[in-house]
């Protein structure tokens, strides 16, 4: 069984935000990149599923220029088998989606899973999942929560939905976006680190898929007013707030 | 050429946020004269409950029905909104920001070959006849303008971006039986307990770890039906299994855009903002002043919360019988 995971890198969950080049790009200086936190839960899963069963083989994949190279070899570190970068920072999901299927056609490879997270913590899309699994006809299994391989090689699957959970029973081949808890993730071995020093990687050279949106520029929100304090002897005050300017009784 | 706008209803009734992203596409239509709204909607529901999409400015709600409908299915679904879009050769095509959205945008956008733009939270402006749209951007810290290359687009806005009003009106509605192939067998729904669906909802009362324990949540329920509203949680009160993990937001939760969200015993961390930081008021309840929460509120109570919030729900409950008396 062939699993590919996409990988996206995104700053530290602290890191702080600003932006340079008008607002064009996000400042990288002094900010340690992670894998996109979603994304470790794919990768997770899919060592899950290597662990369980004998005929596993496990590809990572992130469509970036060399700053990703580090964020591959730590996935390598944690038990995947080969990575693949395409050389390219893509301006938007549709780019770095169809990068990664131009890819996917190039070298014959043939998945039956493909897992992505539910979203970049910094692009907030969600898209990428999406578009791979309508440019490659798979099953699409957005904010995947338990997933479990079957018997028969069924995938046996709890969603999340708003407001509640969905079970349900889907074919592969298929695409799965992961949500937390869908596998704990894991840390890197010693063993595992002098592992992936001899484990393929290859980097590409892009198909040179046009992107459908550009980013013009970022920038940070208004500021909030000032918190102004209610004394907790005086609550009618917050009542009155509540009623007079927030309106909700 | 028409505005296509995905649409949801429960429990028998159109979902408040459709009327949102109908009211949005109508205002889409008339800003670049791009014809008429027309809804797409799917599973059983009364013709006349859809027609009051009217209200907001849809012309026309196509309604698909029958087996497998009830549960978003990304092929069923899509299988049958290509038809329509097929008919229709919309500019524009609008989905929530949610996890319908997230379902269906794609694969429409894949097919119409339109540019996609997830979390919108205002109208485009037209910059040398190209669109621009605001979107959320690293998880409600910023913002970030995206230029749409294509000739139409496709797009995803965020809840409670948009304000309407629900004027008169009703829409033409359209049965058809729902027809393809499906991507999985649901087995079982299960269903969040809450009275008012937390996404949804206008208020939200949040605890945190300064809640002590899951027996202590009956003072925010309490609080809750005096203001009619959803609960939530933080991360670690989900994890610790006090709250359902549903009710959990923030970064890697739900991202909720209500009203008013009333933080109790929640310190206010990065990670949590993320997911509440496009609330338009907050309030925060907390008895440490140095709590990070307060940097981010608009109105703050320093104290207890155990004293606090039944004084608060108190206070509420003696003001509405004060309204209700004259
Ligand atoms: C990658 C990552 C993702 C994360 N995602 C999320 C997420 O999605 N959502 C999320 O919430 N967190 C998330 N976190 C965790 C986050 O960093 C915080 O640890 C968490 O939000 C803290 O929860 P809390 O405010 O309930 O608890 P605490 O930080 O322990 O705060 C408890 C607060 O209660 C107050 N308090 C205690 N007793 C009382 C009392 N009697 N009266 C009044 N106040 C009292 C205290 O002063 C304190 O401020 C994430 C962390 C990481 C690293
Ligand atoms: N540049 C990229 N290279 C590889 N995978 C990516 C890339 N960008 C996004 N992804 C994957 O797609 C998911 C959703 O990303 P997004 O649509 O950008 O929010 C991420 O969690 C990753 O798994």
């Amino acid at each position: 069984m062939k699993i590919l995971v996409a990988i996206a890198r995104t700053p530290d969950t602290t890191a702080p935000i600003d932006f340079v080049d008008d607002g064009k790009k996000y400042k990288e200086e002094g900010v340690q990149f992670i894998i996109n936190p979603y994304d470790e839960f794919a990768l997770a899963k899919a060592m899950d599923l290597k662990d369980e069963r004998q005929d596993v083989e496990v590809t990572v994949i992130s469509v970036d220029s060399n700053k990703a190279d580090q964020l591959l070899r730590k996935a390598l570190a944690i038990g995947a088998d080969k990575a693949v970068r395409i050389d390219v920072e893509p301006e938007d999901a549709w780019q770095a989606a169809g990068e990664i299927v131009e890819w996917i056609k190039k070298s014959g490879e043939q998945f039956d899973l493909i897992f992505t997270g539910k979203e970049t913590i910094n692009y907030n899309g969600g898209l990428v999942g999406g578009f791979i699994a309508s440019l490659l006809g798979y099953t699409y299994v957005p904010e995947t929560y338990k997933l479990n391989i079957t018997d028969d090689g069924k995938l046996d699957i709890v969603r999340e939905i708003e407001g509640g959970r969905v079970y349900l029973k889907a074919e592969m081949p298929a695409v799965i976006t992961a949500v937390e808890y869908l596998a704990e993730p894991r840390l890197p071995s010693m063993r595992g680190i002098m592992q992936a020093r001899t484990k393929p990687f290859s980097v590409e050279q892009p198909a040179g898929i046009q992107p459908l949106t550009t980013t013009v520029k970022h920038y940070l929100p208004p500021k909030r007013k000032e918190c102004k304090l209610i004394d907790p002897e005086n609550i009618e005050e917050l009542v009155e707030i509540l009623h007079k300017e927030i309106k909700v009784i | 050429m028409a505005v296509l706008v995905y649409t949801e209803h429960e429990d028998g009734k159109v979902k408040r946020s459709s009327y949102e992203l109908t009211a949005y596409a109508s205002e889409l239509a008339k800003q670049f004269n791009a014809g008429p709204v027309v809804a797409v909607s799917f599973g059983n529901i009364a013709d006349s409950e859809l027609a009051t999409l009217g209200k907001v400015g849809a012309e026309k709600v196509i309604n698909f029905q029958g087996e497998g409908t009830d549960q978003v299915d990304p092929t069923l679904f899509f299988e049958n909104m290509k038809n329509v879009l097929d008919e229709l050769s919309p500019k524009f095509v609008v989905f929530g920001a949610n996890n319908s959205g997230r379902a269906l945008a794609p694969l429409v956008s894949a097919y119409l070959k339109y540019g996609l733009v997830p979390g919108v939270v205002e109208l485009p402006r037209e910059e040398n006849g190209k669109l621009i749209f605001k979107k959320n951007a690293y998880s409600g810290k910023a913002f970030a303008d995206y230029l749409v290359n294509t000739e139409g687009a496709v797009i995803m806005l965020m809840r409670n971006s948009f304000d309407y009003e629900l004027g008169e009106g009703n829409a033409q509605v359209e049965v058809r039986q729902a027809e393809g192939n499906k991507a999985y067998v649901i087995e079982k729904v299960e269903k969040a307990t809450g009275k008012v669906p937390l996404t949804e909802a206008d208020v939200v009362v949040s605890g945190g770890r300064g809640m002590k324990g899951p027996e202590n949540w009956y003072l925010l329920e309490e609080l809750a039906e005096e203001l009619g509203a959803a609960l939530a949680c933080s991360k670690p009160v989900s994890d610790m299994g006090w709250r359902p993990h549903t009710e959990h937001v923030g970064q890697t939760g739900l991202t909720i855009r209500p009203t008013l969200y009333i933080a109790v015993g929640i310190s206010g961390a990065i990670q949590h903002l993320a997911g509440v930081s496009g609330s338009r008021y907050i309030v925060a309840i907390n008895k440490d002043p140095e709590a990070p929460i307060f940097k981010a509120c608009d109105y703050g109570v320093v104290g207890d919360l155990f004293e606090v919030v039944p004084k608060l729900t108190q206070a509420i409950r003696e003001f509405k019988k004060k309204q209700a008396g004259g």
